[in-house]
């Protein structure tokens, strides 16, 4: 009977065979030498790095997330752009020089001489205008996705721009409506990144049937690396520029893979697949430095809060929301003290071990503390700390008792996981079992995060108590607070419901406010009447990290996300 | 998902329903190995479902972030989660909801699948035309999908479950009973109750149904075992229950896998309940099958 | 024969306008809004509604439907709502890592469960037997997700011997895609080490696909050969005095297989179907991880197109089981 066996042990060999062909990849060998020492970077080598995703799209303009960022960031330049590791100090890009002020409406860029696309045509002004024209006259398809040009310059009459025009080969001025302290930041944004006249052309950039620039590897940027390939959900294939402008990079490639599980891209690098990555699950901190490989911190330029809304139960009803189980009653939040309770309740400090691996802080405003306006709002916020008898005190004297407690209803979203919330199910039940212990009886909810039932809905405060957060686009208190809080005519923002007196006015005034100073006092307003009524109870700014092989060296992490690879070199193993 | 479903030999012989084929069918169930264990199995998270509440150690919705991630040792003995939830208590109480997800999407699953089945097969004609077309068009959707689809649009929840996993079963069940119902029209005995006049749904209702029973009963067995797995399979896939202290064995390998690397246990026991579970289902199909079916009767 | 395929592939009409119509209610009646999953966090209530108007999801519902159906008639299936791209493009470029990963859990299932389920059968009744039984219900009792995880872990992180994910080792070989059959295209490359390093990202993979219709094909394979072992012409065969090794092989083998055939096919449709798990747990470029992504990021335009692809091959395949098991048993006789 022993050849029916033969069948069996052949598979067996084969498998055997292919197992035992495991190469050099030797993963956890931790030789010592190489993370320590500084040195002159190695020239050349392939470096694999995983994200969670790949790009959307290969048009700069139609990206807005940090993955899209990572790849195009590296192909395409903008005018102006960050210090390596700041969020506010603004540097020359492919504007060598500018003039504008924050309080002015015209903004004069010198364009950088000498400097090629990687197709080979020169950049002048009249590309930097190309571009912006194609941005401003983009069809209503391309609009859906053109998201931050939308939001930092608007479409049609929105827009801020009265004009964008080349007054000489090597000049580009811009006129603004009115007066925008954050204009220069937005620019910053990859999404800005200046594409070859000739590739726009030749890739049929503007018509939405036809375009090939989302699609396909073009030379298109001025950037330190070319992309060379792209195939979706596979990978990005980027080789260094040899013609580029600025330092060149010291890596021969850059290959971007995709692997949405994050404990997935730490096994990948474990096996040997890749040699780092972005995002490292915070309960992974200890199995990367431990393993031999490197963690590099990136400081948080985010914020988790929970959003309270007192008038949540008048919406929802107003709308026909009918929620499994249903409200009952008034809401109790629509105390101010009862909010106050809520944020007395919960621990803030316990989440950071136990959901971003002790990386992190306390949210006491929504400003991270990478932010240069931290300190300023901060000082002008009193905080809640955790205090639970003072909680279940503040309930009490609101009348609430066991016989007659104070419910509310607490969403969370599914299926998505955030830098600022690496686990919302997880932050939900550890909130709930605190505002237990405190008196609460919280009714548990949860729906799909791109659900109008989750994002919708608690946008236009339907809930109770919710969770959201915020990553920073730029460093500014108008792109945290403003954006949040800002009213639509004499509402206040549907979200929160946060109708407090003056609160409207400082936010006006904070708006508008272009002096630096002023600025941030105006912003310390606005933060004090929102803090003071517990409009939302911010809980951590949560760190990320990424994690390197030892023999990869110079990656230099940015709070917004925004890092260039062309530092980043390799010891030949 | 369904591929017990293909374990089934297409066409099953008629069975003489007398007493004797289910005693008889009993005494070999006895002697079957496979039945045995799948008995004693599905006995042990019975009555583990049943008992929960004495059986558990700690309640299995409370925690401490103070006890995250305590290894398994003799005071936890599969240790605890992120949450300091006891992941045994969990293990214990998530066994009343696997195994009623399972029994009640059987149960509606069966029930509609052969109401369509014998309609199909009894009518005949457009009416089986119509049923079987449909019965196609959801057979050719990837079962999970459909599931993830109907999970959605129903909202989450232990009952929404059931019906996601009924309504995959429908097919199935209606293809069976159809399958059955046309093999036994041609079968002599139906053919001399009709040629005595025997009316068209008495003899459906009296003679053939009973029948068609027994593969019914196979497929809604093995069914159980699927259902598990696909239950399961939505809880990993974030859409178990909303609350999600919830210790259903799906959601408690989703909420965990991340932490596989540092804290493979936290995986490796609900996955092992869900394992032993689906076994335990697929062995009492497996022996119900073999002392049910007269061919391999020897 | 021929008109017999010609009236199923006639069937086939009707099949599809009523999936068509099925899967396009069904993503359109499930919560989700495809706006909101573009703009995520930094949705305002004027972004969902710019967003809405210019994918066309502000249309009369029918309108939507027309659309969908007058472009897959030109077979036109649009493009996807978040990058853009073209989905008939995406999905031929995404099918190919499908099959390849399918081919090799089918390999793996059947290389193994055809020689187990003779070899159980043979040995019907003994201790091998029963052992047999037990492990191939273990291995359609271990959920795919569960599998995956796990002998990721095991031969991937506790003893790394197997790649954990992807398709082949991007840091060592850049290769490219002319078939996007990875096996294909690193031979075409004249790179062995390519060709081998492909071969084991498929193990773990395949392993965990093939698994559960190993266990099915086994079981299969063994109650067919003892039915076909308890055949006249067989026991006459083994009466006779011929050799075992021949009965086996010219009467057993040939006749036991043909329910086999058929079970093989039924789970190619099945194995399309539990890509989505295995792609999306070993990072697998294909046709199933690029469905469950869009079905979470609600991108209607994949969904629909994608699952009708999809089906249309299951559909196919399945009609291609029938046929061949037609042609392989004269006994069976269609009208």
């Amino acid at each position: 009977m022993n050849h029916r066996w033969r069948y069996f042990s052949i598979a067996a060999a084969l498998m055997l065979v292919l197992a035992a062909c495991t190469g050099t990849q030797s993963s956890t060998s931790a030789s010592a030498s190489a993370s320590g020492s500084a040195g002159t970077p190695q020239e050349g080598g392939t470096l694999v790095f995983a994200g969670a995703r790949l790009s959307d799209s290969l048009d700069p303009a139609l990206t807005s997330d940090g993955e899209s960022f990572r790849i195009l960031r590296q192909v395409y330049e903008t005018l102006v752009d960050l210090a390596p590791g700041s969020t506010n100090e603004l540097i020359g890009g492919l504007a060598e020089t500018w003039e504008g002020e924050p309080d002015g409406t015209v903004y004069t860029f010198h364009i950088r001489p000498n400097v090629k696309f990687q197709d080979g045509t020169d950049l002048n002004a009249a590309a930097v205008v190309a571009n912006f024209d194609r941005m401003a006259n983009m069809s209503e398809e391309f609009q859906a996705s053109a998201y931050y040009y939308g939001q930092v310059i608007g479409f049609g009459d929105d827009s801020i721009i009265e004009s964008v025009e080349a007054t000489d080969d090597m000049t580009v001025v811009f006129t603004l409506k009115r007066p925008n302290p954050t204009f220069l930041y937005g620019l910053v944004l990859p999404c800005f990144g200046i594409v070859s006249p000739a590739i726009l052309e030749s890739t049929n950039a503007s018509d939405f049937e036809n375009t090939t620039l989302t699609t396909d590897a073009v030379p298109g940027g001025t950037g330190p690396f070319i992309l060379e390939s792209y195939t979706p959900d596979d990978n990005a294939t980027l080789v260094r520029n040899e013609n580029y402008w600025g330092e060149k990079a010291h890596l021969d490639r850059l290959i971007i893979q995709p692997i949405a599980d994050p404990a997935a891209r730490l096994q990948a690098l474990q096996g040997g697949s890749i040699q780092g990555f972005d995002l490292v699950n915070p309960s992974d901190y200890e199995a990367v430095t431990d393993g031999g490989f490197q963690l590099v911190e990136r400081l948080s330029f985010n914020s988790l809060y929970l959003g309270l809304n007192p008038s949540a139960r008048d919406n929802a009803e107003a709308a026909g929301r009918n929620y499994d189980p249903p409200y009952e009653g008034d809401s109790p939040l629509k105390d101010v003290a009862v909010r106050r309770a809520v944020e007395l309740a919960i621990d803030k400090e316990a989440l950071i071990p136990a959901f971003y691996g002790g990386r992190g802080s306390v949210a006491t405003t929504f400003m991270p503390e990478t932010s240069q306006w931290a300190d300023e709002i901060a000082g002008a916020v009193t905080p809640n700390t955790f205090d639970p008898d003072a909680a279940r005190q503040l309930l009490a004297d609101a009348g609430f008792s066991e016989s007659n407690p104070a419910v509310i209803h607490f969403w969370y979203p599914t299926e998505v996981t955030r830098p600022y919330m690496p686990d919302p199910a997880g932050l939900h039940q550890a909130i709930t079992q605190m505002l237990e212990d405190a008196g609460f009886v919280v009714e548990s909810h949860s729906d799909i995060w791109d659900d109008p039932g989750y994002l919708f809905d608690a946008q236009n405060g339907y809930y109770d108590l919710h969770f959201l957060g915020w990553t920073g686009d730029w460093d500014d208190p108008g792109n945290f607070y403003g954006i949040h809080f800002a009213y639509d005519g004499d509402t206040p923002a549907l979200q929160f419901g946060c109708a407090v007196d003056g609160l409207k006015d400082a936010l006006d005034a904070a708006d508008g406010e272009a002096e630096p100073a002023a600025r941030g006092a105006a912003w310390g307003e606005v933060a004090k009447l929102v803090h003071d009524n517990v409009c939302f109870v911010t809980l951590v700014h949560g760190d990320t990290a990424l994690a390197f092989a030892p023999n990869v060296h110079g990656y230099e992490a940015n709070p917004t996300g925004s890092e260039v690879f062309t530092t980043v070199s390799m010891d030949p193993e | 998902m369904s591929q017990t479903a293909t374990l089934l030999p297409a066409a099953h012989e008629q069975e003489e329903r007398t007493v004797g084929l289910w005693s008889d069918a009993l005494r070999r169930m006895r002697h079957s190995p496979s039945a045995i264990i799948g008995v004693t199995i599905i006995g042990f998270f019975l009555l583990m479902a049943i008992f929960a509440p004495f059986l558990a150690p700690y309640d299995p919705t409370r925690g401490n972030l103070a006890d995250s991630y305590l290894p398994p040792s003799p005071s936890h003995w599969f240790g605890t989660n992120v949450q300091g939830q006891d992941v045994l208590s969990r293990i214990i109480f998530g066994s009343r909801l696997t195994l009623g997800i399972a029994a009640l999407s059987v149960i509606i699953g069966i029930s509609i699948g052969s109401v369509l089945g014998a309609l199909s097969g009894y009518f005949r004609g457009w009416v089986d035309a119509v049923i079987m077309r449909g019965v196609d068009i959801m057979l050719a959707i990837p079962g999970l999908l459909f599931a993830i689809a109907v999970v959605t649009y129903l909202g989450r929840g232990v009952v929404q479950i059931a019906i996601a996993i009924a309504i995959l079963n429908v097919p199935i069940f209606a293809r069976l009973l159809r399958g059955s119902l046309l093999s036994l029209r041609e079968s002599d005995y139906v053919i001399a109750a009709r040629s005595v006049g025997v009316p068209g749904f008495s003899l459906l209702v009296r003679h053939m149904l009973p029948n068609a029973i027994s593969p019914l009963i196979v497929q809604g067995t093995l069914a159980l075992a699927t259902a598990v797995v696909e239950a399961a399979a939505l809880g990993f896939l974030g859409l178990g229950p909303p609350d999600p202290r919830t210790p259903e064995w799906g959601m408690m390998l989703s909420d965990t896998y991340r932490y596989l690397n540092d804290a493979a246990y936290l995986v490796f026991f609900p996955g092992v309940a869900i394992v032993l579970s689906v076994l335990g289902f697929n062995l009492l199909g497996d022996g119900l099958r073999e002392s049910l079916d007269p061919k391999l009767r020897r | 024969m021929g008109k017999f395929i010609l009236r199923r592939l006639l069937l086939l009409i009707p099949i599809l306008l009523g999936l068509t119509l099925l899967v396009f209610l069904f993503i359109r009646a499930l919560p989700g809004d495809p706006a909101a999953a573009i703009l995520g966090e930094r949705a305002t209530p004027e972004g969902l509604e710019r967003v809405r108007q210019a994918l066309g999801l502000n249309k009369p519902l029918y309108v939507q439907y027309l659309d969908y159906l007058s472009g897959i008639s030109r077979l036109d299936f649009g493009r996807s709502f978040i990058n853009h791209r073209d989905v008939t493009d995406d999905f031929l470029q995404r099918f190919p890592a499908t099959i390849e990963l399918t081919t090799a859990a089918l390999i793996f299932a059947i290389g193994i469960g055809i020689p187990l389920g003779m070899y159980t059968a043979k040995h019907r009744g003994t201790w091998i037997d029963s052992l047999g039984s037990v492990v191939s219900l273990i291995g359609i009792s271990i959920p795919i997700f569960f599998l995956g995880l796990m002998l990721k872990f095991i031969f991937a992180i506790q003893f790394p011997i197997l790649p954990d994910s992807g398709r082949i080792d991007l840091a060592s070989y850049n290769i490219p895609r002319v078939t996007n059959f990875m096996t294909i295209d690193t031979l075409l490359a004249g790179e062995w080490g390519g060709f081998v390093d492909a071969l084991r990202h498929l193990v773990l993979p395949g392993v965990a696909l093939g698994t559960i219709p190993l266990a099915i094909i086994m079981r299969i394979t063994r109650a067919s050969v003892i039915d076909v072992m308890n055949e006249d012409y067989v026991r006459t065969a083994n009466a006779k005095g011929l050799p075992g090794r021949i009965v086996d092989n010219r009467h057993v083998l040939r006749n036991a297989l043909l329910p086999v055939v058929t079970v093989i096919g039924l789970q190619l449709g099945l194995l399309l179907g539990g890509a989505i798990l295995t792609e999306t747990i070993f990072t697998w470029g294909g046709v199933g991880k690029w469905i469950y992504d869009a079905v979470i990021n609600n991108d209607y335009q994949v969904i629909q197109s994608g699952v009708l692809l999809l089906a249309l091959i299951f559909i196919l395949v399945n009609l291609a089981v029938d046929v061949s098991y037609a042609f392989l048993n004269p006994r069976i006789r269609y009208s």
